[in-house]
């Protein structure tokens, strides 16, 4: 693959978004680090991504919930709810989940052993992993991962499903998970959700909002990344085979897969709160900036050949897939857990994985406007067959 | 700059600015904590050794909010 980043390197330029809004477009590495890290910037949505139609997508998420989504608020309400979570997920948290991980990875390998070769993957395995981790983070059963998967799944199909169709998934989850936090209020659970409420710190709105945001956040991204790994690894033998001969150079592999493949198109625009320069353009107070990471991504002076993938590489790369500033990513120390856990458990229990189709029959979710059939958000696959 | 006056260098943190994110504990293990309550950083080690003095600059240039500092003491810039 060809160095893609280098014709990226150019100043902040202008940019007529589709629904006739003119701001910014940045796609160099410094100014979009800049720009992610630089409080004067907002994160409160005022368009859809990159100015498209999104079918509805950020309406649906505008409600009174969305002020307990850490990816819609700023300081100090983002600061205030921020700060309530992160201490069920830091380093030091995240490794005592190791066991647990482990455990649910194991699950679902054995589903698919159950199953019978092929298997779906995404399905089998991408989706279940990060999900029913999450249903134990949060203290609600496994069995109810699909109230938790629907809504993000009909918002993310974006052209495919109508702005009152995303509405209405919206609602219904709200409903379902208010009836959750009312059951934990009078008996709580050993969970993350069970001891927010208890602090008694944040309203029902920003409860429900805080369970949407911990399970949207934390797996239809992992679940992409996962699958979007496998097909990357599986697609040329060799990069499976060399994973699979360092087992003590996991953390490492899995970096470098977050940097190569890096699947977040658009980390949502920001808009400037001030006159803001960078790299000689200044960014007016109101106007809207457009990041692109996704890219092979890091620091260009810190990094050698960004355009090649290297499992071995130094994983300090300054690499932008969870973002920057902030807003990154609050649960990124368990998806590199969950990343690592379940690669290593597909490779031990299938060495022979292999694609059951041709690579180039992969269907892709490929970056474009809604209107062209693509996934402004996330890029990866959207099924991948396997055997061994 | 370390050893050219037998400065000794320090590692500072703002913790209003610190969102958490553990990247300073990923990247020297042995320099950073975070907080149990609120994950926010908590500096294990003030005054750098010689062979930590890599470490803790790289934790600074990979913070995402710029909460980190390594000065020489006696110095206010957090530039490295």
């Amino acid at each position: 693959m060809s160095d893609t980043t280098v014709g990226l390197e150019q100043p902040p330029r202008r940019h007529r978004f589709p629904d006739g809004h003119l701001g910014w477009l940045v796609t160099g590495y410094a100014a979009g680090r800049a720009i992610l890290a630089d409080p004067r910037f907002s994160q409160r949505p005022l368009r859809a991504v990159g100015g498209i139609d999104d079918g509805g997508f950020q309406e649906a998420l505008s409600g009174p919930e969305s002020a307990g989504d850490l990816l819609r608020i700023d300081p100090p309400d983002h600061t205030r709810l921020r700060r309530l979570q992160t201490g069920y997920l830091t380093v030091r948290r995240v490794a005592e989940h190791r066991e647990a991980v482990e455990g649910v990875v194991a699950a679902c390998l054995d589903g698919m052993e159950e199953a019978g070769r092929p298997v779906d993957l995404v399905e089998m395995f991408a989706y279940p992993v990060p999900s029913l981790v999450l249903c134990d983070l949060l203290g609600v059963a496994r069995s109810e991962r699909a109230r938790f998967e629907r809504p993000t799944g009909v918002l993310v199909d974006y052209a495919g499903s109508s702005p009152e169709q995303k509405k209405l998934a919206m609602d219904e989850f709200y409903a379902y998970i208010r009836g959750v936090i009312e059951e934990k209020r009078v008996q709580p659970g050993d969970d993350m959700l069970s001891e927010l409420i208890a602090i008694g710190e944040l309203s029902d709105d920003e409860l429900a909002g805080v369970a949407f945001f911990l399970f949207a956040g934390g797996h239809h991204t992992t679940a992409t990344m996962l699958s979007l790994s496998a097909f990357f690894l599986l697609s040329e033998r060799e990069r499976w085979e060399v994973m699979r001969s360092d087992p003590a150079g996991i953390d490492r592999a899995v970096e470098e897969l977050l940097r190569y493949l890096n699947p977040i198109n658009d980390p949502l625009p920001r808009t400037a709160l001030e006159d803001v320069e960078i790299e000689g353009v200044v960014i007016k107070a109101g106007e809207t900036v457009a990041l692109l990471t996704a890219q092979p991504s890091g620091d260009p002076d810190r990094v050698e050949d960004l355009g090649r993938f290297d499992p071995s590489r130094d994983p300090a790369t300054g690499h932008l897939a969870f973002g920057h500033g902030r807003h990154m990513c609050l649960g990124q120390h368990l998806a590199r857990l969950e990343l690592q856990v379940a690669l290593e458990g597909l490779m031990r229990r299938f060495p022979t994985l292999h694609l059951a189709t041709a690579a180039a029959d992969v269907p892709l979710r490929r970056y474009a406007f809604p209107e062209h059939g693509g996934n402004p958000d996330l890029h990866g696959v959207e099924h991948l067959l396997v055997s061994w | 700059m370390f050893g050219l006056r037998g400065d000794r260098l320090r590692v500072a943190a703002d913790r209003e600015v610190c969102a958490g994110s553990g990247m300073c504990v990923r990247t020297a293990p042995g320099l950073f904590d975070q907080d149990d309550d609120d994950g926010r950083v908590v500096v294990l080690v003030t005054e750098l050794r010689k062979d930590d003095v890599a470490a803790a600059r790289e934790a600074v240039s990979l913070c995402p909010t710029g909460a980190l500092s390594v000065d020489a003491e006696g110095e206010s810039s957090g530039d490295v």
